[in-house]
């Protein structure tokens, strides 16, 4: 096969007179040629609105769409009536918090963890307010690694109903030990959510095997085209819940007083869906699992040993994870704030993300007000490591910072 | 037309004003929750004229530059003076943006560099969105300013 960097377009441009040097993937990738060929046919040659027309333009989109969805639940080995589409993570967990939170009790506990992501944690709040729930935070230990004793301590107490958690960190790049959720969980008959939004591009997902009861990503951060991500919920569970959406296209029966729903997954999907977005989705799952997931992770394994030896090498780099699991680095500089770091960066070519990533809770836990982030994918080389440091270092000495 | 010159890297290092006043007659504070930039401003204004300003700027090397500047211009000057100009501050630096014509304004000129990285306006004009409503104000808004 050939060399995956070469079939990413986007990969290959200048940047303020640089070739690009993208670390960046926690907030975004970029789709391969094969993704964006797949997103084209959807939206010329078999154009038409899925489950809703008898023309051929219809029916070959109902099946492609249908397909995708298929795609995508051998992705992460889950049935396809448990796959909802969905417009992306966070769409996706404001659903799981809805739906769940309408079969929750007043006094009922949620455990989040300081780890969690806004689009996490806004859900909750939301319902929690609406439905009296109470929200507890887990904390982490110094390695960025959920306390399991904290865990248990709540589900001992009680009135822990779901626990909502991130596979791995946005921030800390630190994978979560999530079968031992899951076990803690299943003894106290607590239900276990994932936000697996970080985790897609570089764990596989068997949600079955991981023994969750619900998981949710989105594509563009999977290689896969913005707007397009995916809602799993275990059977039993969502079969219970009722449409968070309601429209043309999740009915079964409409009268004027009322109306059925039809089964899941498509009673969640009301209204015409981004039926190229996820034929894209899906075209970035089976471009991951083209280039193997072996493959994928010995690489990133070697790009984040390369990348953690060198910035710790610097006494003025503080990293808030030293050990994370795949090659993302937040880090903050002696005296210099991360907005700087990133400007002076990008004039170098070099794409990276400042500020709180969304996570304003974790770093006001750390006491950090700002971080930079480095996060790489398997397409990064160790020669872009290099540049990334040789381009520190000349900011360092340009600010005067000691190194 | 460097964004980091050697001007404003000199400003934001050593930024003028800096500090609390122990005895404002006003206090604000200005801040972007999305980076966590942070200023405050303590002012003593007498007979409607400001006779001394200082700043606490937790923020990148841009918002310090920034709240340093600003803090010297207004020094001395009357309210009804300062008020407009720091008002109309945030449109001419989105001017600035729009077009690519030689600045003679000496505040805006440092951040011509700007131009290269439109994303980083707010952190230039933070420290000016909360001076006008410190101004405005007729007490301090903190009581106890926590020191720096």
């Amino acid at each position: 096969m050939n060399d995956p960097r070469h079939q990413i377009p986007a990969l290959h441009q200048r940047v303020h007179d640089h070739d690009l040097i993208y670390f960046d993937h926690a907030a975004t990738t970029h789709m391969p040629q094969s993704v964006l060929n797949s997103m084209i046919e959807a939206m010329t040659v078999q154009h038409g609105n899925v489950r809703r027309g008898v023309h051929q333009g219809a029916t070959l989109s109902t099946q492609l769409y249908e397909q995708s969805r298929a795609k995508i639940a051998r992705f992460i080995g889950a049935k396809n009536s448990e796959v909802v589409c969905t417009s992306g993570t966070t769409q996706g967990l404001n659903m799981v918090a809805h739906c769940a939170g309408e079969g929750l009790q007043s006094g009922d506990t949620v455990l989040l963890s300081v780890l969690a992501h806004h689009a996490h944690l806004l859900p909750w709040q939301a319902v929690a307010s609406r439905r009296g729930l109470s929200l507890q935070c887990v904390p982490i230990d110094p390695k960025g690694m959920l306390s399991l004793s904290h865990i248990e301590s709540y589900l001992k107490k009680g009135g822990v109903k779901i626990i909502a958690l991130p596979f791995i960190s946005n921030v800390l790049g630190v994978e979560q030990p999530i079968r031992e959720v899951v076990s803690l969980a299943k003894t106290y008959g607590a239900k276990v959510v994932i936000d697996a939004a970080q985790a897609a591009a570089h764990r596989p997902i068997d949600v079955h095997e991981m023994g969750v009861d619900a998981l949710v990503f989105g594509s563009h951060k999977m290689f896969g085209p913005t707007g397009a991500g995916v809602m799993w919920v275990k059977e039993d569970w969502l079969s219970c819940w009722a449409p968070f959406v309601v429209g043309g296209g999740s009915v079964e029966t409409v009268s004027f007083e009322q109306s059925t729903f039809l089964e899941p997954p498509y009673r969640f999907e009301s209204g015409t869906p981004n039926v190229a977005g996820m034929v894209g989705m899906a075209a970035a799952a089976d471009w991951i699992l083209s280039i193997g997931w072996e493959k994928i992770q010995a690489k990133e394994r070697k790009l984040r040993d390369k990348m953690r030896s060198a910035l710790m090498k610097r006494e003025c780099i503080t990293l808030m994870a030293c050990e994370p699991d795949i090659p993302l680095f937040s880090f903050v500089v002696d005296n210099v704030h991360a907005h700087d770091v990133g400007t002076m960066l990008d004039f170098c070519g070099i794409a990276v993300r400042t500020g709180q990533h969304c996570a304003a809770p974790l770093h006001e836990f750390w006491g950090f007000a700002a971080t930079t982030r480095a996060s790489l994918s398997f397409l990064n080389t160790f020669g872009e490591c290099d540049t990334f440091m040789e381009a520190l270092d000349s900011i360092f000495k340009q600010l005067g910072v000691s190194q | 037309m460097k964004l980091y010159s050697a001007s404003l890297l000199r400003e934001s290092k050593k930024p003028s004003c800096a500090g609390l006043l122990s005895n404002p007659t006003h206090a604000g504070v200005s801040s972007n929750p999305l980076c966590g930039d942070r200023i405050q401003w303590t002012l003593r204004i007498v007979d409607d004229k400001i006779v001394d300003a200082r700043h606490h700027t937790r923020g990148c090397a841009l918002c310090i530059a920034s709240a340093s500047l600003l803090a010297q211009r207004i020094l001395g000057k009357r309210t009804y003076r300062v008020v407009p100009w720091v008002e109309s501050f945030p449109e001419s630096v989105s001017k600035m943006l729009e077009n690519q014509e030689d600045i003679s304004d000496d505040v805006l000129s440092i951040f011509v560099g700007l131009r290269h990285a439109p994303s980083r306006k707010r952190c230039v004009t933070l420290p000016w969105e909360g001076l006008s409503e410190t101004i405005r104000g007729s007490k301090p808004k903190c009581k106890a300013i926590p020191k720096p």
